[in-house]
């Protein structure tokens, strides 16, 4: 009798325990945009954008933003705004306004998307080269909802090379790593639509340096490593006769195979890096006539020293903002460490000091069905 | 104990008069009120002899009866001696003496015979009770295995083992069972292969119950299994000769219960309720995905609603952003927490799953048409109900369907239940705990003092040749050790190398 009275006890008190944290999907609000700026009196301004679940609603989402201290600390106005109580834990993106990246040290506000575990840190992070307010009035009928519209944007694009898709959590990364500065993508309004730029570098602080677009981003991908065939990359070929309005000296092609090798040394009290990059590519066009099958060579040289040269000046500019997205440090940290020792704390610098040798070397895999 | 009724407390060692003057008031005395007792008196031609002749009208074969006892006794002329032996047509004479036999023999459909002047009397064998023609089995259809089901007729049912299996080694036990239902119940096994542990076990079990009749094989195994409250089943029920003779064949025991068409398996484990008669029959490949579709299935059915209800109510994170719109635009109109939409529509699903077993076919077809329309279309439109909801009540049923055993399903539904109550109070956590509780529970369970859990706890991996995937038949040369069988091998090399050709 004593043990099935316990029983009953102990089915009752884990009974009662449950349901504490409940909330349903339809009484939570659940943004899946969120963004931060400045206003024009340097205030800290969060936005966001809540999916309402409603069929008698033409606008499918609901834009809050107000002025606030810091994210948590506005969650109170957050959530006065709508009519669940507002959870981040569906985040697709986060919009980072370019006034807000022109101060350093901002990344401690985002400290409660990592310290309370409730928020996913899976959202990926923008920079947004125009007033934050008018992106999310933007969200507008005509178009795809902001959230898919923009992870969607960034998602495509950096499986070919042409932007990045930094989350939340390799944010962080990048942040508290010392050996790389971080990257994350850029978008601007043009003609009331929203446009992919490319990426945008910042500094260890996270001040925005530089950005870099569609085709610049791709070489940075080559010299990270991260680029994965299936990029494009076009050029025009100095020799080659331009006729009427139309650029036929352009040659375009896309990667097949990517190698890139890194190597790492240290010579007269400065760093220095040797890119040696190897691809095969495909032709996917040249709008001069040109016969490939028997002078493939020679177009493999061209190619290549363009290539070369437009490495070599996103190098340059990396170098005149001292910065390093690339990772150079991570190279510097585990091949020469006690030089490396001596420089981490400005690590950009040291970057900007280095020497760097680039090599190319493009081999036309394919040449397309047509002569 | 049951109280024995006045009938039962017939002195069992009463002895027959020779005198039919007392005779036939014993008889009525016995089975008064009884108005299919038929009493015939009848004068054997052979010895001039009186007799009478009793039996239970309807139980008894009357062709035979009138051809092959009255027609002899009454015609055929022998040397005329009193007490010789009576020419009759019929195969089997057995002389009694007691009532207690005669009681027993008239109620299971024999005719007794008592002849002036003996102290014995003739159970003749003249039984032919309502029977039905062999038929498919109704709950295990199958595609390419034999179109026969047990009978109602436990004699019938051991011929079709019989059948399967025409080796000596093939014995029987008898038990009969229950005071008022002398039912008999027997047990098949394989003399060479079958653990005797387990038979002597299943032996005594069956003897020791003290039941008043046991009409169907679910009330056997209910009443014989090892963990009555357990969810889980834990023995096959079968209608089908085949798999019968297949689990004897792996070292099982069969017990058929007279008048119930389906056998009882013992021991099984639980992977036994995965597999199937076609799966041997069916290529090895095709029976493999069955066979792990069964098991996907097995979870769907178990956790699908409870892991909606989970998501929906705690987790919401884990959902896609696009099914997060979809999702959260049906379940904005509905106007009741998730759990309790999972309930109703679950509830919905078993009521009018037993209306469909229970009604005759012709009325059952409604049912289907007011479940299908009503239920699932007129509820979402009214917006009670979210279609994501309904939707994942449909693939739960269509996942229960696919499972081979219905006792397994029933268990699975119950499960369901448990684990939705659990998602709703704790979400993932839980799921879990409620996940981890089920397999320790499995693994702790015992059929008939054999591992339920084997071949997956204890790990066997001989076993596991028949398990997730079905292995070319000519590779399982060895029987499950489940059953600790005797003979472990069953086959030889079947397939002939190259240089055999």
């Amino acid at each position: 009798m004593n043990v099935r009275l316990l029983f009953t006890l102990l089915i009752i008190c884990i009974s009662l325990t449950g349901c504490s944290d409940e909330i349903t999907l339809e009484n939570a609000a659940t943004p899946l945009a969120h963004g931060i700026d400045l206003d024009e009196h340097n205030k800290f301004r969060f936005y966001n954008t809540v999916p309402l679940f409603s069929k008698t609603t033409k606008k499918k989402s609901q834009e809050n933003s107000g002025t606030a201290y810091s994210l948590r600390q506005s969650k109170a106005q957050q959530d006065a705004f709508s009519p669940g109580s507002i959870q981040g834990r569906n985040y697709q993106v986060l919009l980072i306004g370019k006034r807000l990246l022109q101060y350093e040290d901002w990344f401690p506000m985002l400290d409660v998307l990592f310290r309370d575990a409730r928020n996913t840190v899976m959202d990926r992070v923008i920079a947004v080269d125009s007033p934050l307010s008018d992106v999310f009035d933007l969200n507008s009928k005509d178009q795809p909802m902001l959230p898919i519209l923009l992870r969607g944007m960034v998602e495509t694009k950096s499986k070919i090379s042409e932007t990045y898709s930094t989350t939340t959590q390799e944010l962080h990364r990048q942040f508290h790593e010392k050996g790389i500065t971080p990257y994350i993508a850029e978008v601007e309004i043009v003609e009331k639509k929203i446009k992919l730029k490319g990426s945008a570098l910042l500094n260890e602080r996270g001040k925005y340096e530089v950005s870099f677009g569609a085709q610049e981003t791709v070489m940075l991908n080559i010299l990270q490593k991260k680029a994965k065939p299936g990029l494009s990359l076009s050029y025009r070929i100095p020799d080659k006769p331009n006729k009427g309005p139309f650029a036929t000296d352009m040659l375009s092609f896309s990667a097949e195979k990517i190698k890139t090798k890194v190597i790492t040394s240290f010579q007269n009290g400065r760093f220095q890096f040797d890119f040696h990059i190897k691809m095969t590519i495909g032709l996917s066009e040249h709008l001069f006539p040109y016969d490939v099958a028997r002078d493939a060579k020679k177009l493999e040289k061209q190619a290549a020293a363009l290539m070369q040269a437009q490495i070599e000046n996103v190098i340059k500019k990396l170098q005149k903002h001292q910065i390093d997205p690339i990772g150079l440090g991570l190279y510097a940290r585990a091949f020469h460490y006690k030089e490396y020792k001596k420089v981490k704390d400005h690590w950009g610098k040291a970057v900007a000091d280095a020497t760097f040798h680039v090599k190319v070397d493009l081999t036309i895999g394919a040449m397309g069905p047509v002569k | 104990m049951i109280e024995p009724s006045d009938n039962l407390l017939l002195n069992q060692s009463e002895t027959i008069s020779s005198n039919l003057a007392e005779i036939i008031p014993h008889i009525n005395n016995l089975f008064s009120d009884t108005s299919d007792l038929v009493i015939r008196k009848l004068t054997i031609k052979q010895t001039g002899e009186k007799a009478i002749l009793v039996y239970l009208d309807g139980l008894s074969d009357k062709t035979a009866i009138n051809r092959d006892v009255m027609r002899p006794l009454q015609f055929e002329a022998g040397s005329g001696e009193p007490g010789d032996e009576l020419i009759m047509t019929v195969s089997q004479i057995v002389p009694v003496t007691s009532w207690a036999q005669i009681e027993i023999a008239l109620l299971q459909g024999s005719s007794v015979l008592f002849v002036s002047g003996r102290s014995e009397a003739y159970v003749l064998d003249t039984q032919g009770w309502p029977q039905r023609a062999i038929e498919d089995p109704q709950l295990e259809t199958s595609l390419k295995g034999a179109h026969q089901g047990f009978l109602e007729t436990g004699g019938q049912n051991i011929a079709m083992i019989r059948r399967y299996i025409p080796n000596r080694e093939l014995k029987m036990k008898r038990v009969i069972v229950g005071r008022r239902g002398q039912t008999v119940v027997t047990i098949l096994y394989l003399a060479d292969v079958t653990d005797p542990n387990l038979v002597s076990t299943l032996e005594l079990r069956i003897q020791k119950l003290d039941v008043d009749v046991i009409l169907n094989t679910g009330e056997l195994s209910e009443l014989i299994e090892d963990h009555p409250f357990s969810l889980f089943p834990q023995f096959v029920t079968t209608e089908r000769p085949d798999t019968a003779a297949s689990q004897i064949m792996q070292g099982r025991c069969v017990v058929i219960v007279d008048r119930s068409p389906s056998v009882l398996v013992a021991p099984v484990t639980f992977m036994s309720f995965f597999q199937n008669i076609d799966d041997y029959s069916t290529r090895w490949s095709i029976a493999t995905f069955l066979r792990l579709l069964r098991i996907f299935a097995f979870f769907v059915a178990t956790f699908l609603p409870a892991f909606y209800i989970a998501v929906v109510s705690y987790h919401f994170e884990i959902i896609p952003m696009k099914l997060l719109l979809t999702l959260g635009e049906s379940r904005g109109q509905v106007p009741f927490p998730p759990f309790v939409e999972a309930i109703f529509m679950e509830i919905t699903l078993e009521m009018l799953r037993e209306a469909g077993v229970r009604l005759p076919a012709p009325v059952g077809q409604t049912v289907g048409i007011v479940g299908g329309i009503v239920i699932g279309q007129a509820i979402v439109q009214a917006g009670l109900i979210s279609n994501v909801m309904v939707i994942v009540v449909a693939f739960t049923a269509i996942c229960s369907f696919i499972l081979p055993n219905y006792d397994m399903v029933a268990a699975v539904r119950l499960i369901r239940f448990i684990l939705m109550i659990l998602a709703s109070l704790f979400g993932f956590v839980g799921l879990v705990v409620g996940l981890m509780t089920m397999i320790a529970h499995l693994i702790s369970l015992k059929s008939l003092g054999m591992p339920y859990g084997s071949p997956l706890a204890p790990v066997r991996f001989v076993d596991w040749k028949d398990t997730f995937i079905r292995v070319p038949l000519w590779l399982m040369k060895k029987r499950p050790t489940s059953t600790k069988p005797i003979q472990e091998m069953r086959q030889g090399n079947n397939r002939l190398k190259e240089d055999d050709l």
